[in-house]
């Protein structure tokens, strides 16, 4: 399992990377091990604005639902188009061609608030207990 | 509560899961490929937490024939299996599960790891005969392989010849040198067998078959596609498409229930089946071929609701969500349109025949 250095993480197992003011989200590797296959996506538009803590999409495995929490307050600026066509790209590169939405982000201390990944990886090994 | 195999499914890195009370593998590789590993080649699943009990004696039969709705009476031969149900007096219903005649006089009912304390208590209850009633649950294993490779796979351990156990039968034989019941039953609309056996045994025989198998495409296999297998195959989950607040005819199993005669819960299906269905078991796929209309989401029609889903999931076979759902509204079949209440938004969705896929043989 993947726990990439330089981004940030959420407790609801949600990554970020920021470039200048756009932060682009996604799920990290574990959580997408534990949902197992994705087969279905629901994510915002382009326009809508989305709060820290408060479900903005869905993804579902074949077992079950689950809500993907916004790690940041923003505003989307782009959303992940092959998703609905390929949801598999979730579980194959969580990192990468698996992003799920960019946002601009309106209060950048947000961002200082997220778990780096060394505190993540611990949040992990807790869990898996 | 773990079964006999946890270590083998620990040691094959599955994704457990609880169920029933037992930490079970929902899959090892892939829920998906699992799946599409019993519809093309075959499947290995560890069944040991269901429940298992031995009924023995001159009045084995009369407690089965006045518990269950189908009529054990008809197990004429040696090795021969039906599926039944187990009702209350009011026709909901306690467990489905299937009887294996052994021997005359001497039968084993396998039934859900979820109900195994209800359908004990259930049985004992009426076995007022003094039928000699055996719950061999924690000594007995199952394993089932199934799939079109399965006995070919399977005739390579035994030297019993599988063609000659008929579909719901069982038979005694070696696998791998290991005393089993090799029983032509299964739960994900492929051919198949179940072999049951004791528990100090299981984890040779789960890794023998896996060696058997290991270059004809079998997988082992979790509760994850066990329950897309069934679901496709449109058989009913204890706790989804039956329960106490629902009859075997409802679920479309009347022909699982045999009248004329009486038995637990035999006037009050006779009443309804004569007054008509309070509700009826029908497939739906939604039209955008993505939504997935999981247990528990609303059926609406015209602005009314008329159902709920009791069984949702992405289906690997037909590369769609397929679901099945109790309506309550007669009017409905094949072919019309619903809509199904996802997360407030209402989804189109077409109501199809069940079961949703069928083998070819």
């Amino acid at each position: 399992m993947e726990i990439p250095a330089g981004l940030r993480y959420s407790k609801e197992h949600e990554w970020v990377a920021t470039e200048e003011e756009v932060a682009t989200i996604g799920i990290t590797d574990y959580a997408q091990e534990q949902l197992g296959e994705i087969v279905y996506v629901e994510l915002p538009a382009v326009g809508d604005k989305i709060s820290k803590d408060d479900a903005f999409g869905v993804v579902e495995s074949v077992k079950a639902v689950s809500d993907i929490y916004a790690p940041v307050s923003g505003t989307v600026v782009e959303v992940n188009q092959e998703l609905p066509e390929s949801p598999e790209m979730i579980n194959e590169d969580p990192y990468g061609d698996g992003w799920l939405i960019k946002v601009k982000v309106s209060d950048a201390s947000e961002i200082e608030d997220l778990l780096d990944h060394e505190e993540y990886e611990e949040l992990v090994a807790a869990e898996k207990e | 509560m773990r079964t006999v195999l946890y270590p083998v499914h620990v040691r094959l890195r599955a994704r457990m899961t609880e169920f029933a009370g037992f930490e079970m593998p929902v899959s090892y590789q892939g829920i998906i490929q699992e799946h599409r590993a019993v519809r093309t080649a075959a499947g290995l699943f560890d069944l040991s937490h269901m429940g298992e009990f031995e009924l023995a004696g001159p009045q084995a039969l009369d407690l089965l024939e006045r518990a269950l709705t189908n009529s054990a009476a008809r197990l004429v031969l040696d090795g021969q299996a039906q599926y039944t149900l187990m009702c209350q007096e009011d026709g909901g219903t306690i467990d489905d599960l299937i009887v294996y005649r052994l021997e005359a006089q001497r039968y084993m009912l396998c039934v859900n790891a979820a109900n195994i304390q209800a359908d004990r208590e259930r049985l004992l209850e009426l076995n007022r005969g003094g039928a000699n009633f055996r719950d061999i649950s924690a000594e007995t294993a199952l394993i089932a392989i199934q799939g079109p490779a399965a006995l070919r796979i399977l005739q390579t351990v035994t030297t019993i010849e599988l063609g000659s156990i008929r579909r719901f039968y069982v038979a005694k034989a070696a696998v791998a040198g290991i005393e089993c019941l090799i029983a032509r039953t299964g739960y994900t609309g492929e051919d198949g067998f179940e072999l049951f056996t004791h528990v100090s045994a299981a984890a040779a025989l789960f890794d023998a078959m896996l060696e058997a198998g290991r270059d004809q495409g079998l997988l082992p296999c979790g509760l994850g596609a066990r329950d897309t297998l069934r679901m496709e195959a449109g058989l009913p989950l204890y706790g989804h498409e039956l329960d106490r607040q629902t009859t075997p005819l409802e679920a479309g199993l009347g022909a699982f229930v045999r009248f004329g005669r009486e038995f637990a819960g035999s006037k009050a299906l006779a009443d309804e089946q004569a007054s008509g269905l309070r509700k009826r078991l029908i497939g739906i796929r939604t039209v955008d071929r993505r939504s997935i209309a999981r247990q528990g989401y609303e059926l609406i029609r015209n602005g009314v609701r008329v159902g709920v889903v009791t069984s949702g999931s992405f289906a690997p076979s037909f590369d769609r969500p397929l679901a099945m759902a109790y309506v309550t509204d007669a009017g409905i079949s094949p072919g019309e349109m619903v809509e199904v209440v996802i997360r407030g938004r209402r989804v189109a969705a077409e109501v199809v025949a069940l079961p949703f896929y069928r083998r070819s043989r």
